[in-house]
């Protein structure tokens, strides 16, 4: 959890105290719903609350949605998170999808408007003339110049939307903070490595095939959630296989699944859903890598 | 463009994961059972115990077999097969497992047939009923049961007219016990969040000085802190602990009472060569391979403790030890009769072997190839890689000098054409003292450091003599396991269960090379050095005991005869022993550590989490957390796809798990029903076969015509005119 603060705390700059709130709440109210389960459950708190795998599915989680999500409706994903993501499949260890990614994907599907307003801080609202602003995150403004006519004005170069926002700066957090992990050898490289090659192998040769629009390689990786999916959320052991050629197919997989998703979805982000759908593939791509002990 | 892309991916993916399910669809229906009815059935059959007893309402196994294929029978109707039969039975046909059906019988323990001779009256109306033939006898002859066939289906005894068969249970012997399956998964308990790796005894996974906690066990993927390269991967670096290496090796008394398990490899009976009041001297055979270490007189042969995990009793030869020879220091000097050279016929009777943890005489590790042929290196296991256990090293550091002529003794009588001496790295003294021990006399040691020889000038090497190698490896938990050694000597991988004399390689431990060269000088194997440690323990040391020698009087030779209520006696180390709790248990072959430990604290498993730490750190390229998952639902058939046979149970897993489950337990006992299933299915194939040939005979006995002797006139005639031809 060490590992998020840079991400966090960049995250938290850019969009104010809506964040550490939502951590808060999140942790807090998943603590909570842990406890309750596992107490309904029959089995021991001080256990499950300890071992701090909720806590960190909880922080992903805020760290996923909008720091202006309402609270009731962070509750429900929370909710999700826990008792449809964790404990519906038997707690610890048992179930098959990330459940911080199911929770996010129910907000996402069950509240589109909220769930897609990354507004910037007051402060730096202030420095502009208007009252409001609305934006959108530099991918989906990019998707909405891609499908719009021409017009005259020639749009912003992609670069230059994306670094204008504070997107780069928060991936750069959280792929710090993933560095870091790997240093303690507390995660794989197997997974992240894959993913984000795949990632920017894939929008590489899209660039390349001929879209103006497109931003560099580098930019496309730092944005949206590829650093937090691919050192934080894809690597988690209970839904990742446990196997070192499966987790490179694994990590390719959401990779691909993730250009896709950003290119042809509705959805700005891919990363969520990729990892939802190869979590439903881990059982079969586990028994590609038997073990090959001594042979006969 | 990028739509193109996106699809591209997306096919991409589908294509993959198609292809991956398309392969593993046709293994999965290769390895199912066949098509047709007459398969299924065989299928079944295989499962069935093969008793023939009837018990299910069917004239036999296969009868039953076809009912249940058929549907009129449940799977629920075999009371010898037991719940094992039903569930195995529920997997293959893809049924419930139902708890047996007790109106056709309950499960009984392994039971034989006992014929009561004083009243059997020789009238043969048994044998016909046995469907397995296993009773032995003829009209007017004494009845008796073949043990070994028997099935304990109990239809002889209603024919019986005077009611002389009994059933009785079958003996239980220290070879029948298995590992006990360790709970899994903490269920419904209030547990403390033990530290992980508590129960491991305090051994610390770290390179040097560094202790680590659970983030820092990590696989030792580099060299330890050496700068060797790595041969094989996994393993762990554990902290260096050896203690008590600053002492000289004590030579203890043997005390006024011996005890000498009548245990062969594997846990055998075997049968002793004395009795009763029978005078014996130092160096006498009592059974096969076990020698008496002192003078005295048989005091009684009767079962007793033994150094086991079990903590069961064996028969034993208990032995009086006479008064001078009881409190003076263990006396190892020769019993037999120098010898030029050393032969197998004396590696025999100095009963050379086992020292190194496996228990294996030497005469029967070379076994296949006793005429000695064929081995062409000879590798002397000087590795102690386990923490807390040095007395391989003391020894090294003590007697460098026996060990080389070991070595050379060892390799001239089997006509070796290289002697390797693996050895760890971070051994400095003991690698000095036996460099130093090797260049006086003039014998060439070639030191190879990785790829890189270094040879050293031989002076006055005579000729035909063997140089021996000196190789260092990385300090690597478990690097002494046999087929690691050999790998790291040869370069050669061994497969599983083909034994290192099968490739030419001989691997021994260093201290039982000393053992056959000072066998070659008359002395026998009586004594070893043991290691005396442990965090509770007030004395720390190295001790030459003789065999025999209890427990508890080395305890209280060294100051230790009361122990603190709160303390445990491990045998062995801390990853690779067992506890004992009775402390008369004598020390055998296989002890060499006796450590006083405290009470250990369980912790209680959580479940899986899938973290593939394990998996990271095993030597043998094993997936814990797959076995672990199969372990649990016995499936044998997944255990074997991922090689559960080749788990060397070295606990380097265990160590590294953070939900601390007990996964090298699990695959004990795993491997131990697994090889039950094995020998109860061998049992039944020959019971099988057994009632088949019964079947074949009766039926050819009942369509003979009446006359037989006119029968055996036509077949003597047939076979004069065969012969004419």
């Amino acid at each position: 959890m060490l590992a998020l603060l840079p991400g966090t705390l960049i995250q938290t700059w850019a969009f104010g105290a809506g964040v550490p709130i939502a951590i808060a709440f999140t942790v807090g109210s998943a603590m909570f719903l842990e406890f309750l389960a596992v107490a309904l459950r029959g089995r021991s708190a001080r256990p499950a609350l300890c071992d701090g795998s909720i806590a960190l599915a909880a922080w992903l989680l805020a760290l996923a949605v909008p720091p202006s999500l309402p609270l009731a409706q962070l509750l429900v994903g929370v909710a999700a998170m826990v008792l449809l993501g964790k404990h519906l499949y038997g707690g610890l260890g048992c179930n098959p999808f990330n459940p911080a990614m199911l929770g996010y994907a129910v907000l996402l599907v069950s509240y589109p408007v909220t769930m897609t307003d990354w507004s910037p801080t007051a402060e730096a609202l202030s420095t502009l003339p208007w009252d409001a602003v609305t934006r959108a995150t530099p991918l989906d403004h990019l998707r909405s110049l891609d499908r719009l006519p021409t017009m005259d004005a020639p749009p912003l170069a992609a670069g230059t939307v994306i670094l204008a926002s504070p997107w780069p700066w928060i991936n750069g957090g959280f792929l710090l903070g993933g560095l870091w992990l790997l240093f303690r050898q507390i995660i794989g490289w197997h997974i992240p490595v894959s993913l984000l090659l795949t990632l920017a192998l894939l929008h590489a040769v899209s660039g390349w095939l001929g879209d103006t629009l497109q931003p560099p390689v580098q930019l496309e990786l730092l944005s949206g959630a590829a650093m937090l999916g691919a050192f934080f959320i894809a690597t988690d052991p209970v839904t990742a296989p446990s196997a070192r050629r499966a987790r490179l197919l694994y990590g390719t997989g959401i990779g691909a699944l993730t250009f896709v998703l950003r290119e042809f979805s509705a959805y700005p982000e891919g990363i969520a859903f990729a990892v939802l759908l190869m979590n439903m593939t881990v059982p079969l791509i586990d028994r590609l890598s038997v073990a090959r002990g001594v042979e006969r | 463009m990028n739509a193109v892309l996106a699809l591209l991916a997306v096919v991409l993916v589908i294509l993959v994961l198609g292809a991956l399910l398309a392969r593993f669809e046709r293994e999965a229906r290769a390895s199912a059972a066949g098509s047709g009815r007459d398969s299924v059935v065989a299928a079944v059959n295989a499962l069935l115990p093969q008793t023939q007893c009837a018990q299910c309402g069917y004239p036999g196994c296969r009868p039953y077999a076809e009912a249940v294929v058929d549907g009129e029978a449940g799977i629920d109707q075999c009371p010898p097969g037991g719940e094992a039969t039903i569930e195995s039975l529920a997997l293959l046909l893809g049924r419930d497992a139902v708890p047996l059906d007790t109106r056709y019988g309950t499960s009984k323990p392994p039971q034989l047939a006992l014929i009561d001779e004083a009243n059997c009256i020789g009238c043969a109306l048994c044998l016909p009923a046995c469907p397995v033939d296993a009773i032995l006898g003829a009209h007017h002859f004494m009845h008796t049961i073949i043990e070994a066939d028997c099935t304990g289906c109990e239809l002889c005894l209603a024919p019986c007219p005077t009611d002389c068969i009994s059933l009785v249970p079958r003996p239980a012997t220290l070879a029948d016990w298995r590992w006990p399956k360790p709970r899994t998964s903490a269920v419904d308990e209030r547990s403390t969040l033990a530290v992980a790796n508590d129960a491991m005894d305090g051994v610390r996974v770290g390179r040097g000085s560094d202790t680590a906690g659970s983030s820092g066990n990590r696989p030792a993927n580099d060299s330890g802190g050496s700068t060797l390269p790595r041969v094989w991967r996994g393993g762990l670096a554990l902290a260096r602990d050896k203690p008590g290496l600053d002492t000289p090796i004590v030579v203890l008394s043997p005390g006024t009472e011996l005890v000498f398990p009548l245990l062969g490899h594997g846990a055998h009976e075997l049968e002793p060569r004395v009795h009763r009041g029978q005078r014996i001297e130092r160096g006498d055979s009592l059974a096969a391979g076990v020698l008496a270490s002192a003078p005295g007189t048989v005091a009684e042969i009767v079962p007793r403790a033994v150094p086991h995990p079990s903590g069961r009793v064996a028969p034993c030869v208990v032995l009086h030890v006479d008064e001078e020879a009881a409190n003076a220091p263990f006396d190892d000097g020769p019993v037999l009769p120098p010898l030029v050279s050393l032969d197998l016929e004396r590696l025999n009777t100095a009963g050379v072997g086992g020292l190194g943890g496996a228990g294996f005489l030497l005469y029967n590790k070379l076994g296949p190839c006793s005429s000695a042929a064929g081995l062409h290196t000879l590798i002397v296991n000087a590795c102690e890689c386990e923490p807390g256990i040095a007395c391989d090293e003391a020894l090294m550091i003590e007697s460098s000098l026996d060990i080389l002529d070991g070595c050379h003794t060892l390799a001239r009588l089997l006509d070796c054409r290289r002697i390797v001496l693996v050895i760890e790295a971070d051994k400095d003294s003991a690698v000095d003292a036996l460099q130093r021990a090797a260049t006086p006399t003039g014998r060439a040691v070639e030191q190879t450091n990785g790829q890189r020889t270094v040879a050293s000038p031989a002076r006055g090497n005579p000729a035909g003599e063997t140089a021996l190698e000196i190789r260092k490896i990385p300090p690597i938990y478990p690097s002494g396991a046999e087929r690691l050694t050999v790998l790291a000597a040869t370069g050669i991988r061994l497969p599983t269960g083909i034994r290192p004399v099968e490739r030419g390689l001989l691997c021994v431990n260093v201290a039982t090379v000393m053992a056959a060269g000072r066998a070659r000088r008359g002395h026998a194997q009586l004594s070893r050095v043991v290691t005396l440690g442990g965090a509770r323990s007030t004395r720390v040391g190295h001790y030459r005991v003789a065999f025999g020698t209890p427990v508890s009087h080395v305890l209280a030779a060294t100051g230790q005869a009361t122990l603190a209520s709160d303390v445990r006696i491990r045998l062995g180390g801390p990853l690779s022993g067992f506890d004992i709790t009775d402390p008369s248990v004598p020390v055998t072959a296989t002890v060499n550590r006796i450590g006083i430990e405290a009470q250990r604290r369980t912790a209680a498993p959580q479940p899986c989490i899938r973290c593939a730490a394990c998996s990271d750190v095993c030597p043998v390229d094993l997936m814990p957390q797959a076995l672990l998952t199969h372990a649990i639902a016995a499936d044998f058939r997944e255990l074997d796809r991922h090689r559960l046979d080749s788990c060397l149970a070295c606990g380097c897993c265990d160590l590294v798990c953070p939900s601390s489950i007990p996964l090298t337990d699990t695959f004990r006992h795993a491997q131990a029903v697994h090889r039950d299933a094995l020998v109860r299915e061998d049992a039944a194939r020959q019971s099988a076969i057994r009632h088949e040939r019964q079947a074949t005979r009766v039926a050819l006995e009942s369509s003979r015509a009446s006359d037989p002797v006119a029968e055996a006139l036509a077949r003597a005639q047939s076979r004069r005119r065969s012969r004419e031809r």
